[in-house]
């Protein structure tokens, strides 16, 4: 007989020979004891982990000549032409190649006749997901009343393409992706049968490689065997299948933590040439920055984590150089990556590019890092502040006042900025004004109410307008009340009766958050909101004639005076491209990778 | 690994009878993976049994006029392996051989299969006839089925590094050190040159493809002449874009101090030029966009629209 590849040699013949899907053959097994069988089945689960076998083993338990038998002779002619897909009883049909809805009426036509010889006529459906819908509602009547001697068995690896009214009229059997000590125990069983010597580190490579498929696992022995012979190390299982060794791994992560952008380009250009499979090491390199997190995360690292004890080692030295968001950021990234990868023009500069973006998030520092930092600073006095005026923090602090980081700040960095915008930004504000003040050293005197009043009127269009850019829904309500009073802590706000609804706008949340965020900034303080009813709609009925009689603008070009003032602010710098040459600006970008969007007073 | 240590491997297979009924050979699929095929299909129909290349049997393996041989390749304008084209396969494949020995069956751009033509053939690749052996030649093994790929053995055949034809290099060497030069206007103008350099590659595509139609004497109705050109431009087109990404990558190796990993030391000059200008984060975008075009050109956005925005995001 000619030669067959081990996956089709040793397609399991029993219900036991099955690999790990003990909770689908035992319901089978009992359904076959207790007499208790349904007319169709469905088997779901990937690729190569047994669905075909099942359905070709549960057709022999039941035409077996000794049957219905959970355990089929094997012997006997009915198994045998089973075995050799000549049954006429059996009919394994190929779903993808017999798709239209003629196939199925004949199908059908031939339903009603008896089995020749076993006692039922049993219809195996492979790749079933591929009947069109007509062909699938042709068969429905059939399905859901067959004649008693009919079963159906259907396979697929893509449920969610069948249709609801033919998945309800089947036992749904979901098979299970394998684990990898069973697979290795099975692959073991075969190489013993083959004569073959692999030692076990070599099967664990093959294993993992497979992802849970049986049928990978045993065409990659089988391709193993052909190309390697009777003797088989890790090594040739990492050179065939493209598969990067532990300690390369481990030498990439490092480069990466600690921003080794050239160690990395040429680590990879080495990986690259020797024929890795530069896809997989995404994933690993994924996998490996998991096990990271676990270790920068659990306590006791036990038995369940997946994690060998020489890698765990080598872990928690490599934890000292990170912390869990700056790798969270780095398996974003990668998996990002992984997704490109599929249809990328040239996988190696993806790669590279990938990884630098990786070197660089994990040396940047985060929001979160600095605002620690800039507590520390707080904490430890304003003199000690202005010592370390020099530092690479406080000339942040200094460069986010000018501009604003949640708009600046780029891809990496910026992300988290961005999710986070209402949440971090609120806490950052009075921080960075009142540590300004602490850099600036000249105390702010505590100026008059009516004068921040009466500023506060005076730029409450731009106010309102600037919250509106943070908070959308806020702006425009806010354009028809009023600051009636500035205290040291809070602004308190008079809203129109006839807005009376618009109050609670401001009640709590983003809103909220943004009006205070703004407010801080126009008075270089944190102050609180608190909003009232007032009579104030003569005064902004007034307010407004006057407005439009001055500039000549109906109010649709509020914007338009916002900019001119802005204008006025800032005359020195107005585009964007004057703002990059500041040399605080260049900073701040570099630092987040980031761009400027938008330019604001 | 290349081409000769992949036939090796599979003469091994063949050899100790242990040869998978299905290989993917992962590579440029009529470069080096079409090689392989053809010198291991060789080895199968040589009338000495040791792929003389001179015999007959050889000789017809080379011409694609073997008669168990079968090569299926798109056919359609759509560059699409249609579903029909898998049944005669199927036909084909399980009749008995017309010499009695093996029968093979090559699949080029198996990438291209259809949905329905992928999942027609699962089937009789997980338990083909004996003495059969299917090639599944592919740039892009991920973008087959898994269910396909779990039932292949796999090689992979390097080869990234593009080689174009000297004068279609010349002129888009000279496009890419023109970029960041005057402005917008500039872009706008590369943008141009390189519509028509493309343009230019396809008349020649065209001619070309229509001379081997007339040498190899078919008939060839338009249609598979058509799907011929569009699959070659495409190639072509592919290993353009792929060059100008390779250049950009190497303004990004010079920036990170690789020096020694860049590509196309030919132009290193007009690269260095490049590098001095932007900065590491400017670099990565770059490549970023080119990918973004190379996506926008698979999927027929207008190539001179793609080309201006190119090249002024490049500016």
């Amino acid at each position: 007989m000619a030669y067959q590849v081990l996956a089709r040699k040793w397609r399991p013949q029993q219900f036991d020979d099955v690999v790990g899907q003990a909770h689908v053959t035992e319901t089978l097994k009992n359904a076959l004891k207790n007499d208790r069988l349904a007319h169709a089945y469905l088997f779901v689960g990937p690729r190569g982990i047994g669905k075909t076998s099942i359905a070709r083993i549960f057709s022999k338990a039941l035409n077996c000549e000794k049957g219905p038998t959970t355990t089929p002779c094997d012997e006997c002619s009915s198994c045998g032409e089973i075995a050799a897909g000549t049954s006429l009883d059996v009919l394994e049909i190929d779903g993808a190649s017999n798709n239209g809805v003629d196939q199925v009426r004949d199908l059908r036509d031939t339903v009603k006749y008896a089995p020749t010889r076993g006692k039922f006529k049993i219809y195996i459906i492979d790749e079933v997901h591929m009947l069109s819908t007509a062909a699938f509602n042709a068969l429905l009547k059939t399905l859901e009343e067959p004649p008693p001697h009919v079963k159906f068995i259907f396979a697929t690896t893509e449920p969610e393409k069948i249709l609801p009214t033919i998945i309800s009229r089947c036992q749904r059997f979901d098979l299970r992706r394998i684990p990898v000590p069973q697979i290795v125990e099975r692959l073991e069983l075969v190489a013993k049968d083959e004569k073959v010597k692999i030692d076990d580190d070599a099967l664990l490579a093959v294993a993992r490689g497979s992802e849970g498929g049986l049928r990978d696992a045993e065409s990659a022995l089988d391709q193993l065997i052909s190309f390697k012979g009777k003797k088989i190390s890790e090594e040739d299982v990492l050179s065939v299948f493209g598969l990067v060794s532990r300690a390369l791994l481990e030498e990439l992560a490092e480069k990466i933590l600690t921003g080794d952008i050239e160690g990395i380009v040429m680590l990879i250009a080495r990986l690259d040439e020797s024929g890795k499979d530069l896809r997989r090491l995404v994933l690993e390199l994924m996998e490996y920055f998991r096990n990271l997190l676990i270790v920068l995360n659990v306590k006791e690292v036990s038995a369940g984590l997946d994690l060998a004890e020489a890698q765990v080692a080598a872990l928690t030295r490599q934890a000292e150089l990170t912390n869990t968001d700056r790798v969270l950021r780095l398996t974003r990234i990668l998996g990002e990556t992984v997704d490109g990868m599929r249809f990328a023009l040239s996988r190696r500069t993806l790669l590279e590019t990938a990884l630098i973006r990786c070197a660089r998030a994990a040396v940047v520092v985060s929001l979160e890092e600095i605002l620690a930092q800039i507590n520390e600073l707080r904490k430890s006095g304003g003199a000690a502040a202005g010592g370390s005026g020099g530092g690479p923090s406080s000339g942040t602090v200094k460069a986010s006042r000018r501009v604003p980081e949640k708009e600046t700040a780029g891809e990496d960095q910026g992300e988290m900025a961005l999710e986070k915008s209402a949440e971090t930004v609120t806490p950052v504000v009075p921080i960075v004004a009142e540590s300004r003040a602490e850099f600036e050293t000249k105390p702010r005197k505590t100026a008059g109410n009516a004068d921040e009043l009466a500023k506060l009127l005076k730029e409450w269009r731009e106010i309102c307008h600037r919250v509106g850019k943070i908070a959308v829904m806020a702006g425009s309500p806010l354009l028809d009340a009023r600051p009636i009073d500035v205290l040291e802590d809070r602004v308190v706000l008079g809203f129109d009766p006839e807005f009376e609804e618009d109050l609670g706008k401001f009640k709590s949340g983003r809103n909220r958050k943004a009006l205070e965020h703004v407010l801080a900034g126009s008075l270089g303080r944190g102050v609180a909101v608190e909003c009232k009813l007032a009579e104030i709609r003569a005064e902004v009925a007034e307010e407004q004639a006057v407005e439009a009689r001055e500039l000549d603008v109906s109010p649709s070009q509020d914007v338009a005076v916002a900019d001119q003032k802005r204008e006025d602010v800032s005359p020195a710098l107005k585009s964007m491209g004057e703002w990059l040459n500041v040399p605080e600006v260049e900073k701040v970008l570099e630092m987040f990778n980031g761009s400027i969007i938008d330019v604001r007073a | 690994m290349n081409i000769t240590a992949a036939y090796e491997l599979l003469k091994n297979a063949f050899a100790s009878g242990r040869a998978a009924h299905a290989y993917i050979l992962a590579g440029p699929p009529r470069g080096s993976c079409q090689a392989v095929t053809e010198k291991v299909l060789q080895l199968l129909f040589c009338e000495s049994g040791e792929a003389c290349g001179e015999c007959r049997g050889c000789q017809r393996v080379v011409e694609h006029s073997h008669s168990d041989v079968l090569w299926v390749e798109p056919e359609k304008k759509s560059r699409i392996i249609s579903i029909d084209q898998v049944r005669n396969l199927q036909t084909r494949v399980f009749q008995t051989s017309f010499e009695g020995g093996w029968r093979s069956c090559v699949i080029v751009a198996a990438d291209r299969l259809g949905q329905e033509a992928a999942n027609a053939f699962l089937k009789t690749l997980e338990e083909p006839p004996e003495r059969c052996v299917f090639f599944l030649l592919t740039d892009s093994p991920q973008s087959l089925l898994p269910t396909i790929l779990s039932r292949c053995q796999h090689l992979r055949l390097g080869g990234e590094k593009e080689e174009l034809p000297d004068d279609v290099e010349a002129r888009l060497v000279e496009i890419l050190s023109m970029t960041g030069e005057n402005g917008s206007l500039g872009a706008l103008g590369q943008a141009d040159a390189m519509k028509a350099l493309l343009k230019d590659i396809k008349t020649a595509v065209e001619e070309g493809e229509a001379e081997l139609a007339e040498e190899e004497a078919t008939a060839h109705e338009k249609d598979v002449l058509d799907a011929r050109v569009g699959a070659r431009f495409r190639e072509v087109r592919t290993s353009l874009v792929r060059f100008v990404m390779l250049w950009f990558r190497d303004v990004l190796m010079l920036l990170c101090d690789a020096d020694a990993l860049v590509y196309n030391t030919r132009h290193i000059e007009a690269i260095r030029k490049r590098a001095a200008a932007v900065s590491l984060s400017q670099a990565m975008k770059d490549l970023a966009m080119i990918e973004e075009m190379h996506r926008r050109l698979e999927r027929n956005v207008n190539d001179a629209v793609v080309f201006s925005l190119l090249f002024t995001s490049l500016e």
